[in-house]
Protein backbone atom coordinates (compact mmCIF):
# COMPACT_ATOMS: atom_id res chain seq x y z
CA UNK A 1 0.00 0.00 0.00
CA UNK A 2 1.95 3.60 -1.32
CA UNK A 3 0.95 6.90 1.16
CA UNK A 4 -1.83 8.62 -1.05
CA UNK A 5 -0.90 11.64 -1.96
CA UNK A 6 -2.36 15.22 -0.38
CA UNK A 7 -4.20 17.44 -2.99
CA UNK A 8 -3.66 21.00 -1.22
CA UNK A 9 -6.24 24.10 -1.70
CA UNK A 10 -4.22 27.62 -1.58
CA UNK A 11 -6.98 29.27 -0.32
CA UNK A 12 -7.66 26.62 2.09
CA UNK A 13 -4.39 27.66 3.83
CA UNK A 14 -4.71 31.36 3.15
CA UNK A 15 -5.75 32.63 6.22
CA UNK A 16 -3.69 30.73 8.56
CA UNK A 17 -0.92 31.61 6.92
CA UNK A 18 -1.60 35.59 6.72
CA UNK A 19 -2.35 34.65 10.66
CA UNK A 20 1.20 32.89 11.25
CA UNK A 21 2.74 36.27 8.60
CA UNK A 22 1.10 38.07 11.35
CA UNK A 23 2.81 36.60 14.42
CA UNK A 24 5.96 36.70 12.66
CA UNK A 25 5.83 40.25 11.75
CA UNK A 26 5.59 41.01 15.49
CA UNK A 27 8.00 38.95 16.90
CA UNK A 28 10.66 40.64 14.27
CA UNK A 29 9.73 44.23 15.37
CA UNK A 30 9.00 43.16 18.71
CA UNK A 31 11.99 40.90 19.64
CA UNK A 32 12.74 41.91 22.89
CA UNK A 33 9.51 39.87 23.75
CA UNK A 34 10.69 36.67 22.60
CA UNK A 35 13.53 36.27 25.60
CA UNK A 36 11.04 36.66 28.51
CA UNK A 37 8.38 34.83 26.59
CA UNK A 38 11.11 31.72 25.58
CA UNK A 39 12.42 31.61 29.50
CA UNK A 40 8.95 31.54 30.93
CA UNK A 41 8.20 28.68 28.47
CA UNK A 42 11.34 27.02 29.89
CA UNK A 43 9.97 27.49 33.35
CA UNK A 44 6.57 26.75 32.77
CA UNK A 45 8.12 23.40 31.08
CA UNK A 46 10.37 22.37 33.97
CA UNK A 47 7.76 22.76 36.63
CA UNK A 48 4.62 21.56 34.46
CA UNK A 49 5.93 17.69 35.47
CA UNK A 50 5.63 18.34 38.92
CA UNK A 51 2.59 20.29 39.18
CA UNK A 52 0.29 17.64 37.17
CA UNK A 53 2.14 14.83 39.38
CA UNK A 54 0.52 16.92 42.28
CA UNK A 55 -3.11 16.97 39.98
CA UNK A 56 -3.01 13.50 38.88
CA UNK A 57 -3.35 12.62 42.57
CA UNK A 58 -6.50 15.24 43.22
CA UNK A 59 -5.22 18.25 43.77
CA UNK A 60 -6.03 21.80 42.43
CA UNK A 61 -3.90 22.73 39.77
CA UNK A 62 -4.23 26.52 40.68
CA UNK A 63 -3.59 25.97 44.61
CA UNK A 64 -0.85 23.51 43.50
CA UNK A 65 1.13 26.36 41.29
CA UNK A 66 0.67 28.98 43.77
CA UNK A 67 1.62 26.70 46.64
CA UNK A 68 4.78 25.73 44.49
CA UNK A 69 5.51 29.55 43.73
CA UNK A 70 5.35 30.27 47.61
CA UNK A 71 7.64 27.30 47.68
CA UNK A 72 10.06 28.09 45.31
CA UNK A 73 10.36 31.80 46.48
CA UNK A 74 10.60 30.88 50.05
CA UNK A 75 13.36 28.48 49.24
CA UNK A 76 15.16 30.97 47.01
CA UNK A 77 14.96 33.61 49.82
CA UNK A 78 17.06 30.86 52.16
CA UNK A 79 19.37 30.54 49.55
CA UNK A 80 19.80 34.43 48.83
CA UNK A 81 20.17 34.46 52.74
CA UNK A 82 22.87 32.32 53.21
CA UNK A 83 24.90 32.67 50.34
CA UNK A 84 23.87 36.43 49.91
CA UNK A 85 26.62 37.63 52.40
CA UNK A 86 29.55 35.67 50.70
CA UNK A 87 28.73 36.75 47.40
CA UNK A 88 27.87 40.39 48.32
CA UNK A 89 30.99 39.99 50.49
CA UNK A 90 32.95 38.42 47.44
CA UNK A 91 31.32 40.99 44.72
CA UNK A 92 32.58 44.29 47.32
CA UNK A 93 35.66 42.93 47.43
CA UNK A 94 36.32 41.94 43.95
CA UNK A 95 35.30 45.75 43.11
CA UNK A 96 37.01 47.18 45.71
CA UNK A 97 40.38 44.89 44.20
CA UNK A 98 39.91 45.21 40.89
CA UNK A 99 42.11 48.36 40.41
CA UNK A 100 44.79 46.42 42.46
CA UNK A 101 44.23 43.11 40.62
CA UNK A 102 44.21 45.22 37.11
CA UNK A 103 47.77 46.92 38.15
CA UNK A 104 49.12 43.42 39.21
CA UNK A 105 48.04 41.96 35.55
CA UNK A 106 49.79 44.93 33.54
CA UNK A 107 52.82 44.34 35.76
CA UNK A 108 52.96 40.58 35.20
CA UNK A 109 52.78 41.19 31.48
CA UNK A 110 55.24 44.02 31.74
CA UNK A 111 57.43 41.46 33.50
CA UNK A 112 56.57 38.25 30.94
CA UNK A 113 57.28 40.59 28.16
CA UNK A 114 60.89 41.37 29.44
CA UNK A 115 61.20 37.87 30.45
CA UNK A 116 60.47 36.88 26.86
CA UNK A 117 62.81 39.75 25.13
CA UNK A 118 66.11 39.00 27.54
CA UNK A 119 65.50 35.12 26.37
CA UNK A 120 65.10 35.52 22.71
CA UNK A 121 66.37 39.46 22.15
CA UNK A 122 65.65 38.73 18.38
CA UNK A 123 61.53 38.96 18.84
CA UNK A 124 61.95 42.35 19.74
CA UNK A 125 63.71 42.60 15.98
CA UNK A 126 60.69 40.79 14.83
CA UNK A 127 58.55 43.38 15.45
CA UNK A 128 56.02 41.21 17.77
CA UNK A 129 53.80 43.95 19.42
CA UNK A 130 53.84 42.75 22.97
CA UNK A 131 52.33 46.16 23.66
CA UNK A 132 49.77 45.96 21.35
CA UNK A 133 48.91 42.41 22.60
CA UNK A 134 48.40 44.10 26.45
CA UNK A 135 46.44 47.02 25.37
CA UNK A 136 44.20 44.09 23.51
CA UNK A 137 43.73 42.04 26.81
CA UNK A 138 43.65 45.19 28.94
CA UNK A 139 40.50 46.53 27.01
CA UNK A 140 39.03 43.26 27.47
CA UNK A 141 40.02 42.93 31.16
CA UNK A 142 39.14 46.56 31.99
CA UNK A 143 35.42 45.94 30.36
CA UNK A 144 34.56 43.42 32.35
CA UNK A 145 32.05 44.88 35.50
CA UNK A 146 30.81 46.72 32.06
CA UNK A 147 29.65 42.97 31.03
CA UNK A 148 28.36 42.40 34.43
CA UNK A 149 26.41 45.99 34.31
CA UNK A 150 25.06 45.55 31.10
CA UNK A 151 23.23 41.70 32.43
CA UNK A 152 21.62 44.02 34.98
CA UNK A 153 18.54 45.18 32.42
CA UNK A 154 18.10 41.55 32.10
CA UNK A 155 16.54 41.62 35.89
CA UNK A 156 13.16 42.74 34.95
CA UNK A 157 12.50 39.11 33.70
CA UNK A 158 12.82 38.39 37.48
CA UNK A 159 9.33 39.51 37.67
CA UNK A 160 7.96 39.13 34.63
CA UNK A 161 8.97 35.31 33.83
CA UNK A 162 7.23 34.05 37.15
CA UNK A 163 4.38 36.04 36.34
CA UNK A 164 3.78 34.92 32.81
CA UNK A 165 4.96 31.13 33.35
CA UNK A 166 2.66 31.12 36.56
CA UNK A 167 -0.31 32.01 33.88
CA UNK A 168 1.05 29.22 31.36
CA UNK A 169 1.22 26.42 34.20
CA UNK A 170 -2.55 27.14 35.25
CA UNK A 171 -3.91 26.81 31.71
CA UNK A 172 -1.86 24.75 30.17
CA UNK A 173 -4.57 22.18 29.24
CA UNK A 174 -6.59 25.15 27.77
CA UNK A 175 -3.65 26.65 25.38
CA UNK A 176 -3.04 23.13 24.17
CA UNK A 177 -6.64 22.78 23.57
CA UNK A 178 -7.06 26.25 21.75
CA UNK A 179 -3.70 25.35 19.87
CA UNK A 180 -4.93 22.26 18.63
CA UNK A 181 -8.09 23.33 17.64
CA UNK A 182 -6.13 25.12 15.12
CA UNK A 183 -4.80 22.20 13.30
CA UNK A 184 -6.68 19.91 10.91
CA UNK A 185 -7.75 16.78 12.89
CA UNK A 186 -5.79 14.46 10.66
CA UNK A 187 -2.77 16.87 11.47
CA UNK A 188 -3.30 16.07 14.90
CA UNK A 189 -1.27 12.92 15.30
CA UNK A 190 1.28 14.07 13.13
CA UNK A 191 1.72 17.17 15.09
CA UNK A 192 1.49 15.57 18.52
CA UNK A 193 4.52 12.99 17.50
CA UNK A 194 7.00 16.43 16.41
CA UNK A 195 6.14 17.80 19.96
CA UNK A 196 6.22 14.41 21.73
CA UNK A 197 9.29 14.17 20.65
CA UNK A 198 10.63 17.52 21.11
CA UNK A 199 9.11 17.67 24.54
CA UNK A 200 10.89 13.70 25.30
CA UNK A 201 14.68 15.43 24.12
CA UNK A 202 14.61 18.92 25.25
CA UNK A 203 12.97 17.62 28.74
CA UNK A 204 15.98 15.29 29.15
CA UNK A 205 18.21 18.20 28.10
CA UNK A 206 17.03 20.51 30.43
CA UNK A 207 16.92 18.63 33.44
CA UNK A 208 20.46 17.30 32.55
CA UNK A 209 22.10 20.73 32.11
CA UNK A 210 20.26 21.53 35.74
CA UNK A 211 21.86 18.60 37.61
CA UNK A 212 24.94 18.97 35.83
CA UNK A 213 25.08 23.02 36.56
CA UNK A 214 24.34 22.45 40.21
CA UNK A 215 26.94 19.51 40.67
CA UNK A 216 29.63 21.70 38.95
CA UNK A 217 29.02 24.69 41.00
CA UNK A 218 29.06 22.67 43.98
CA UNK A 219 31.78 20.61 43.81
CA UNK A 220 34.08 23.54 42.17
CA UNK A 221 32.70 26.13 45.51
CA UNK A 222 34.18 23.55 47.88
CA UNK A 223 37.26 22.90 45.84
CA UNK A 224 37.94 26.45 45.61
CA UNK A 225 37.40 27.25 49.18
CA UNK A 226 39.56 24.44 49.93
CA UNK A 227 42.32 26.10 47.79
CA UNK A 228 41.80 29.47 49.21
CA UNK A 229 40.47 31.18 46.15
CA UNK A 230 39.15 34.90 46.25
CA UNK A 231 35.35 35.09 44.84
CA UNK A 232 35.32 31.00 45.11
CA UNK A 233 31.70 31.01 45.48
CA UNK A 234 31.14 33.63 42.24
CA UNK A 235 33.96 31.59 40.75
CA UNK A 236 32.04 27.89 40.88
CA UNK A 237 28.97 29.36 40.11
CA UNK A 238 30.55 30.68 36.53
CA UNK A 239 32.17 27.18 36.48
CA UNK A 240 29.04 25.15 36.85
CA UNK A 241 27.19 28.02 34.65
CA UNK A 242 29.79 27.62 32.04
CA UNK A 243 28.41 24.04 30.81
CA UNK A 244 25.56 25.52 29.25
CA UNK A 245 27.63 26.91 26.67
CA UNK A 246 28.97 23.90 25.24
CA UNK A 247 33.39 23.75 24.52
CA UNK A 248 33.70 27.85 24.50
CA UNK A 249 31.83 28.21 28.55
CA UNK A 250 34.28 25.78 30.53
CA UNK A 251 37.31 27.02 28.38
CA UNK A 252 36.72 30.83 29.20
CA UNK A 253 35.54 29.80 32.68
CA UNK A 254 38.59 27.95 33.19
CA UNK A 255 40.77 30.77 31.82
CA UNK A 256 39.02 33.14 33.95
CA UNK A 257 39.61 31.19 37.41
CA UNK A 258 43.33 30.20 36.22
CA UNK A 259 44.19 33.92 35.44
CA UNK A 260 42.67 35.24 39.05
CA UNK A 261 44.71 32.29 40.87
CA UNK A 262 47.70 33.72 39.07
CA UNK A 263 46.73 37.26 39.94
CA UNK A 264 45.94 35.83 43.49
CA UNK A 265 48.72 34.36 44.30
CA UNK A 266 51.14 35.02 42.13
CA UNK A 267 52.50 32.13 41.10
CA UNK A 268 52.23 29.70 38.06
CA UNK A 269 51.53 27.11 40.65
CA UNK A 270 48.64 28.22 41.52
CA UNK A 271 47.11 28.60 37.67
CA UNK A 272 48.25 25.32 37.09
CA UNK A 273 46.76 23.71 39.92
CA UNK A 274 43.10 25.16 38.99
CA UNK A 275 43.66 24.42 35.38
CA UNK A 276 44.34 20.86 36.71
CA UNK A 277 41.33 20.76 38.97
CA UNK A 278 38.93 22.03 35.70
CA UNK A 279 40.73 19.26 33.44
CA UNK A 280 39.83 16.31 36.10
CA UNK A 281 36.19 17.95 36.09
CA UNK A 282 35.64 18.39 32.75
CA UNK A 283 36.99 14.56 32.24
CA UNK A 284 34.72 13.32 34.92
CA UNK A 285 31.35 15.84 33.79
CA UNK A 286 32.20 14.45 29.70
CA UNK A 287 33.06 10.92 30.74
CA UNK A 288 30.79 9.69 33.71
CA UNK A 289 28.24 12.46 34.13
CA UNK A 290 27.19 14.03 31.00
CA UNK A 291 26.52 10.22 29.52
CA UNK A 292 24.44 9.50 32.01
CA UNK A 293 22.34 12.04 32.36
CA UNK A 294 22.38 13.73 28.58
CA UNK A 295 21.79 10.05 27.18
CA UNK A 296 18.09 10.22 25.93
CA UNK A 297 18.84 14.07 24.77
CA UNK A 298 18.98 15.26 21.52
CA UNK A 299 23.05 14.41 20.20
CA UNK A 300 24.04 17.02 18.06
CA UNK A 301 27.27 17.59 15.92
CA UNK A 302 29.73 19.87 17.61
CA UNK A 303 30.10 21.96 14.16
CA UNK A 304 26.31 22.34 13.98
CA UNK A 305 26.93 23.46 18.34
CA UNK A 306 29.39 25.99 17.25
CA UNK A 307 27.22 27.43 14.17
CA UNK A 308 24.09 27.53 16.85
CA UNK A 309 27.00 29.59 19.28
CA UNK A 310 27.85 31.82 16.32
CA UNK A 311 24.04 32.67 15.33
CA UNK A 312 22.48 32.79 19.01
CA UNK A 313 25.61 35.07 19.54
CA UNK A 314 24.62 37.27 16.50
CA UNK A 315 21.05 37.53 16.79
CA UNK A 316 20.56 37.86 20.99
CA UNK A 317 24.44 38.58 22.38
CA UNK A 318 25.33 36.71 25.25
CA UNK A 319 21.52 35.63 26.23
CA UNK A 320 21.91 33.46 22.36
CA UNK A 321 24.43 31.96 23.11
CA UNK A 322 22.94 30.86 26.40
CA UNK A 323 19.86 29.74 24.68
CA UNK A 324 21.63 28.02 21.77
CA UNK A 325 21.32 24.66 22.76
CA UNK A 326 17.62 24.25 23.95
CA UNK A 327 17.06 26.22 20.43
CA UNK A 328 18.74 23.97 18.61
CA UNK A 329 17.18 21.02 20.01
CA UNK A 330 14.00 22.13 19.34
CA UNK A 331 15.16 22.57 16.08
CA UNK A 332 16.77 19.29 15.37
CA UNK A 333 13.86 17.61 16.10
CA UNK A 334 11.20 19.29 14.30
CA UNK A 335 13.75 19.21 11.25
CA UNK A 336 14.10 15.33 12.07
CA UNK A 337 10.47 14.78 11.59
CA UNK A 338 9.48 17.43 8.91
CA UNK A 339 12.11 15.29 6.58
CA UNK A 340 10.09 12.73 7.26
CA UNK A 341 7.02 13.75 6.31
CA UNK A 342 8.13 15.40 3.63
CA UNK A 343 9.54 11.66 2.82
CA UNK A 344 6.51 9.84 3.65
CA UNK A 345 3.84 12.09 2.15
CA UNK A 346 5.68 13.19 -1.38
CA UNK A 347 7.25 9.65 -1.82
CA UNK A 348 10.62 10.38 -1.25
CA UNK A 349 11.17 7.56 0.83
CA UNK A 350 10.01 3.77 -0.46
CA UNK A 351 7.46 2.16 1.96
CA UNK A 352 9.07 0.29 4.42
CA UNK A 353 8.52 -3.81 3.87
CA UNK A 354 6.58 -4.89 6.50
CA UNK A 355 7.82 -8.08 9.09
CA UNK A 356 7.57 -11.02 6.89
CA UNK A 357 7.58 -14.58 8.65
CA UNK A 358 7.24 -18.10 7.29
CA UNK A 359 6.23 -20.07 10.51
CA UNK A 360 1.94 -20.13 10.15
CA UNK A 361 -0.15 -18.91 13.22
CA UNK A 362 -0.21 -21.93 15.45
CA UNK B 1 -10.46 1.04 35.21
CA UNK B 2 -12.63 0.81 33.06
CA UNK B 3 -9.84 0.37 29.86
CA UNK B 4 -8.94 -2.80 29.77
CA UNK B 5 -5.88 -2.16 28.78
CA UNK B 6 -5.02 -0.21 32.06
CA UNK B 7 -6.37 -3.23 33.70
CA UNK B 8 -3.91 -4.51 36.58
CA UNK B 9 -2.33 -1.58 37.25
CA UNK B 10 -2.14 0.66 40.28
CA UNK B 11 -3.21 3.43 41.01
CA UNK B 12 0.35 4.93 41.13
CA UNK B 13 1.25 3.33 38.02
CA UNK B 14 -2.27 4.29 36.10
CA UNK B 15 -1.03 7.71 37.29
CA UNK B 16 2.34 7.58 35.77
CA UNK B 17 1.48 6.39 32.41
CA UNK B 18 -1.91 8.92 32.25
CA UNK B 19 0.44 12.00 32.08
CA UNK B 20 2.95 10.29 29.52
CA UNK B 21 0.33 9.83 26.78
CA UNK B 22 -0.88 12.41 25.00
CA UNK B 23 -4.81 13.24 25.11
CA UNK B 24 -7.72 14.82 22.52
CA UNK B 25 -10.68 15.27 21.97
CA UNK B 26 -12.26 14.92 18.59
CA UNK B 27 -15.13 16.18 17.10
CA UNK B 28 -18.21 13.77 14.98
CA UNK B 29 -16.56 13.22 11.42
CA UNK B 30 -13.67 14.60 12.28
CA UNK B 31 -10.73 12.20 10.41
CA UNK B 32 -8.27 11.16 13.17
CA UNK B 33 -6.01 9.47 9.90
CA UNK B 34 -6.17 8.42 6.42
CA UNK B 35 -5.77 5.38 4.94
CA UNK B 36 -2.52 5.14 3.72
CA UNK B 37 -0.79 7.79 6.03
CA UNK B 38 1.96 7.13 7.97
CA UNK B 39 1.02 5.53 11.63
CA UNK B 40 2.76 7.14 14.66
CA UNK B 41 0.58 6.33 17.90
CA UNK B 42 -1.93 3.76 19.19
CA UNK B 43 -5.36 5.66 19.68
CA UNK B 44 -7.00 4.47 23.34
CA UNK B 45 -10.77 5.58 23.10
CA UNK B 46 -11.37 6.99 26.70
CA UNK B 47 -14.65 8.22 25.84
CA UNK B 48 -16.85 7.77 22.61
CA UNK B 49 -17.06 6.26 19.35
CA UNK B 50 -14.24 6.04 16.49
CA UNK B 51 -15.22 4.48 13.21
CA UNK B 52 -12.80 2.61 11.36
CA UNK B 53 -13.15 2.21 7.02
CA UNK B 54 -11.37 -0.29 5.31
CA UNK B 55 -11.64 0.54 2.10
CA UNK B 56 -10.70 -2.65 -0.45
CA UNK B 57 -10.77 -2.26 -4.43
CA UNK B 58 -14.36 -3.13 -5.43
CA UNK B 59 -16.00 -3.48 -2.42
CA UNK B 60 -18.24 -1.03 -0.22
CA UNK B 61 -16.12 0.00 2.76
CA UNK B 62 -16.19 -1.94 5.54
CA UNK B 63 -17.22 0.23 8.85
CA UNK B 64 -16.02 -1.48 12.28
CA UNK B 65 -16.92 0.47 15.39
CA UNK B 66 -14.17 1.04 18.12
CA UNK B 67 -16.14 1.59 21.45
CA UNK B 68 -14.99 3.18 24.79
CA UNK B 69 -11.91 1.29 26.20
CA UNK B 70 -10.99 -0.36 22.74
CA UNK B 71 -8.00 -0.15 20.90
CA UNK B 72 -6.51 0.71 17.51
CA UNK B 73 -3.77 1.95 15.06
CA UNK B 74 -1.34 -0.32 17.23
CA UNK B 75 0.94 -1.31 14.16
CA UNK B 76 2.25 2.04 14.67
CA UNK B 77 3.79 1.01 17.80
CA UNK B 78 5.61 -2.05 16.16
CA UNK B 79 6.31 -0.77 12.10
CA UNK B 80 6.06 2.30 10.37
CA UNK B 81 3.95 1.07 7.90
CA UNK B 82 1.07 3.23 6.64
CA UNK B 83 -1.89 2.99 8.02
CA UNK B 84 -4.72 0.06 6.67
CA UNK B 85 -7.76 1.98 7.08
CA UNK B 86 -9.43 5.93 7.89
CA UNK B 87 -10.36 6.67 11.50
CA UNK B 88 -13.21 9.00 11.57
CA UNK B 89 -14.52 10.06 15.19
CA UNK B 90 -18.28 8.31 15.10
CA UNK B 91 -19.59 10.91 17.78
CA UNK B 92 -17.58 13.49 20.52
CA UNK B 93 -14.90 11.14 20.91
CA UNK B 94 -11.91 11.65 23.28
CA UNK B 95 -8.49 9.89 22.63
CA UNK B 96 -5.28 9.19 24.24
CA UNK B 97 -2.53 8.87 22.19
CA UNK B 98 0.64 6.86 22.80
CA UNK B 99 3.45 7.15 20.66
CA UNK B 100 6.37 4.64 19.74
CA UNK B 101 9.26 7.47 21.71
CA UNK B 102 7.11 7.07 24.84
CA UNK B 103 6.06 3.28 24.92
CA UNK B 104 10.45 2.91 24.95
CA UNK B 105 10.50 5.49 27.50
CA UNK B 106 7.73 3.72 29.71
CA UNK B 107 9.14 0.46 29.06
CA UNK B 108 12.94 1.48 30.21
CA UNK B 109 11.78 3.15 33.37
CA UNK B 110 9.03 1.86 34.21
CA UNK B 111 9.27 -1.59 33.26
CA UNK B 112 6.51 -2.99 35.04
CA UNK B 113 3.86 -0.86 32.93
CA UNK B 114 6.12 -1.75 30.14
CA UNK B 115 5.43 -5.45 30.45
CA UNK B 116 1.70 -5.00 30.79
CA UNK B 117 1.27 -2.79 27.69
CA UNK B 118 3.38 -4.93 25.90
CA UNK B 119 1.20 -8.20 27.06
CA UNK B 120 -2.12 -6.27 26.14
CA UNK B 121 -0.86 -5.96 22.70
CA UNK B 122 0.44 -9.20 22.33
CA UNK B 123 -2.85 -10.82 23.12
CA UNK B 124 -4.80 -7.87 20.88
CA UNK B 125 -2.19 -8.52 18.19
CA UNK B 126 -3.00 -12.73 18.40
CA UNK B 127 -6.94 -12.47 18.69
CA UNK B 128 -6.95 -10.45 15.61
CA UNK B 129 -5.09 -12.65 13.71
CA UNK B 130 -7.50 -15.28 14.89
CA UNK B 131 -10.16 -13.43 13.77
CA UNK B 132 -8.62 -13.08 10.55
CA UNK B 133 -7.66 -16.69 9.82
CA UNK B 134 -11.11 -17.37 10.92
CA UNK B 135 -12.88 -15.50 8.41
CA UNK B 136 -10.72 -16.91 5.75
Amino acid sequence: MTAKKVNFNFYEYLIPSIMMGGILLILIYAKGIILPIVLSFAVAYLLNPLISWFEARGFNRLFITAALYVFITALLALIIYIAVEKIASETATMVELWPEYYERFNALIASAEKSIISKAPFLSGLGINIAGITKFIDGKVSAVPLYIISIIPTLTFLILVPFVSFLLLIDVDKIKQSLFGLVPSSFVEPVQHVICEANQSLGNYLRGILIEVTALSSVSAIVFLYMDLNYAVLLALALGFSAIIPYIGPVCAGILCAVLAFIQFGTINSAVSVIIYIVILRFVDDWFMQPYIMKNAVQVHPIIIFLALMAGAEMFGILGIIFAMPATCIIKVVYTILMEFQRSIFGWKPTPEPTRISIPYT
Amino acid sequence: MSIPMFKGLTKREFTILENLLEEHTYLKDEVMFLQGSIGRALFIVEDGMVHIRVHKEGEEPKIIEVKRGEIFGEMALLEEMPRTADAVAGEKTRVYMLYKNVLEEIIIKHPAIGVRILQYLAQILSARFRATMDNK
